[in-house]
């Protein structure tokens, strides 16, 4: 506490103290704090004795790997380390001066600087004395008690992840990402197989039960001349729509007819969006890919779309998969904002599946 | 004290919109929405920081982590979130509100993200700092982080009306999310106080540590799954339940972390 008093630098007259200085943590070394008259940092000095009251707490340090007690030194080690210090520095000084008299270059590193002042010239019988009274104050001393020996381990820095306690963060990733898988399977969409006039594809079993869809207005379509008994190419065979139950743009939009007499697939197509939207769609590329064996045409455009008479347009992007099978064309088609239209795409499209040898195919009847 | 002033912030909106006769929703501006948010969230953080009757903590630290919990915390749990319970557009509605995937998704998903984010702004930032001296500080500065999250979660809310609020109704969800998240943060909290001045080792700080985090994702997926089984029963919705809730959960948790923290506090003197 006395360092905590002193750590706050003479301001306890009561006022705002300065913030994020509030407390220092107890240092580790005994007798450290700020001195009165710089108000900086003073170590104690070896010669120095050690307070008793210093000495006899044993110190502790916050940090956990600095956790072993280190014992306070006693006044007769203080004395034998300096006099040992004494000695060695004569020894050496003695050494010197031997070489000097001798015509021996000392070595190079220890050649003093030339701007540097000289060593202080020891008398010839200092060093003996000095040798003498450390060998005597070592007599005189009590044997050091056994010292404590410190675990290596604990003077070593522990490695990252444990200095950072990661084992707790890589536990919570762990079960978040658990959580995350889980719940994924949970919530994977169940799908509930289609099979109409050899067309073969899933859809959500969730939606919403299917709704037939009537011809288009216009002349241009295929199939808007009911009227007619005779059957006459291109004829719309099935025109369903499945509805997701909470998206109201999300949809599944299966179409079987007849096969284009007078036109290819792509023309078609074209022929049909024109019919239905007229010139509100943006029209777009059509590319050819491979799915189950058999060659589709897929085309993604966007159109205007409401889902009730009173609701506001929305733009709605569709994504339509055609291919031909005998006599008949398949277009499939799913319907949704651009990422709920890929996203059905992807989970719809691999499903995709065509029976070559159904009897409406191969025009042996199944209407 | 602080459970008069939440009960005052109700009270205002209440009568607010009964003497202004305000049949419906308020237009709240973006300063608007940011105060309500942020008064309940305010008044706990003045509570907890009175709590800290030893030596209370520097206010600019206190408030820089009540950012860090609404500027950092919210956002990077919000995300997490969101790439984890992305909605699948032909995936089942589920109306269940106890049922396994929303159990799951409450307990595994949310209440770890949330937690996570809230332990991690603690963890690195002031955990290492000598601001935090006893026990107690390290829930002061865990439930400053963890209201600045509330008032994310409230100002998302609010953002998510479009700023166009029923006041009683705005107020009662902004209390339950402040109240909630302060008496996770207690348990959290508390660990993170207890691990900064234990005596143990690496793998017993940790266990402490998750013990704590594991205890608030608990109480966060708990609260979170009965709470809205309360508040809205079938398809009607009665806030004044999920206050009630919220009032009575914090108060049993508050009450099962103090003793802990006094033994704790004792023992580190």
């Amino acid at each position: 506490m006395a360092d905590d008093k002193g750590d706050q630098g003479g301001e306890g007259g009561g006022g705002e103290r300065p913030p994020l200085r509030r407390r220092r943590a107890p240092s580790v070394v005994p007798e450290e704090g700020l001195g009165e008259e710089t108000g900086e940092r003073r170590r104690r000095l070896l010669s120095e004795p050690a307070t008793p009251a210093a000495s006899a707490a044993p110190i502790k340090a916050r940090r956990w790997w600095f956790r072993a007690r280190s014992e306070p030194v006693p006044a007769s080690d203080l004395a034998e380390t300096e006099a040992r210090a004494a000695a060695a520095k004569s020894a050496a000084a003695e050494l010197r001066s031997r070489l000097k008299t001798e015509g021996t270059p000392p070595p190079p590193g220890e050649e003093p600087a030339a701007d540097e002042p000289a060593p202080p010239t020891i008398p010839p019988g200092a060093a003996e004395a000095a040798t003498a009274a450390g060998a005597a104050a070592a007599a005189a001393a009590p044997a050091p008690p056994r010292r404590r020996r410190r675990r290596t381990t604990e003077l070593v820095a522990p490695p990252l992840w444990q200095r950072h306690d990661l084992l707790v963060v890589a536990v919570a990733v762990l079960l978040f990402a658990g959580g995350a898988a889980g719940h994924r399977i949970l919530a994977a969409p169940t799908l509930v197989p289609i099979d109409e006039l050899g067309l073969r594809v899933a859809r959500p079993k969730n939606w919403l039960a299917p709704v037939r869809v009537g011809p288009p207005a216009s002349g241009l379509a295929a199939g808007v001349d009911a009227g007619r008994d005779e059957p006459r190419p291109g004829r719309v065979l099935r025109h369903v729509v499945y509805q997701s139950a909470v998206a109201a743009t999300a949809r599944l939009e299966i179409r079987i007819a007849e096969r284009p007499a007078s036109a290819t697939l792509k023309s078609a197509l074209v022929l049909g969006r024109v019919s239905r939207y007229g010139e509100s769609f943006t029209p777009a590329e059509s590319t050819d890919r491979t799915i189950g064996g058999r060659d589709w045409v897929r085309t993604q455009y966007r159109y205007p779309y409401k889902s009730s008479p009173s609701d506001a347009p929305v733009i709605a992007t569709a994504i339509e998969y055609a291919t031909l099978n005998g006599r008949l064309m398949y277009v499939v088609t799913v319907h949704g904002d651009e990422k709920t239209a890929r996203r059905l795409e992807a989970l719809l499209v691999p499903t995709l599946k065509v029976d070559p040898n159904h009897p409406a195919a191969v025009g042996r009847g199944g209407k | 004290m602080l459970l008069l002033g939440l009960c005052a912030f109700l009270a205002a909106a209440f009568l607010v919109e009964r003497g202004a006769g305000l049949e419906g929703a308020v237009k709240l501006g973006p300063v608007g929405q940011l105060a309500f948010a942020s008064l309940p969230a305010l008044l706990w953080l003045g509570y907890f920081r009175a709590q800290d009757t030893q030596e209370a903590e520097p206010r600019p630290l206190v408030f820089a982590l009540f950012l860090a919990g609404a500027l950092i915390a919210g956002p990077a749990a919000d995300l997490a979130i969101q790439l984890a319970l992305a909605p699948d557009v032909a995936a089942a509605p589920e109306f269940d509100r106890l049922g396994p995937d929303r159990l799951l998704s409450a307990f595994l998903v949310v209440a770890v993200a949330q937690e996570l984010a809230i332990y991690l702004v603690v963890r690195y930032s002031v955990y290492p700092m000598l601001e935090i001296a006893q026990p107690i500080d390290g829930l002061i500065y865990t439930t400053a982080v963890a209201l600045g999250f509330a008032a994310f979660r409230s100002h998302e809310y609010l953002g998510g009306l479009h700023g166009e609020v029923i006041l009683s109704v705005g107020a009662a969800r902004v209390v339950t999310h402040t109240l909630a998240h302060a008496s996770f943060a207690a348990v959290l909290g508390l660990a993170i106080g207890w691990a900064k001045f234990s005596p143990y080792g690496p793998f017993k700080r940790a266990l402490v540590l998750s013990g704590g985090l594991l205890g608030a994702v608990f109480l966060d997926g708990l609260f979170s799954s009965v709470e809205s089984a309360i508040a809205a029963p079938g398809l009607g919705f009665s806030p004044w339940r999920a206050v009630a809730f919220a009032f009575g959960f914090a108060v049993a948790v508050f009450i099962a972390v103090s003793l802990p923290l006094r033994r704790l506090t004792a023992r580190t003197r």
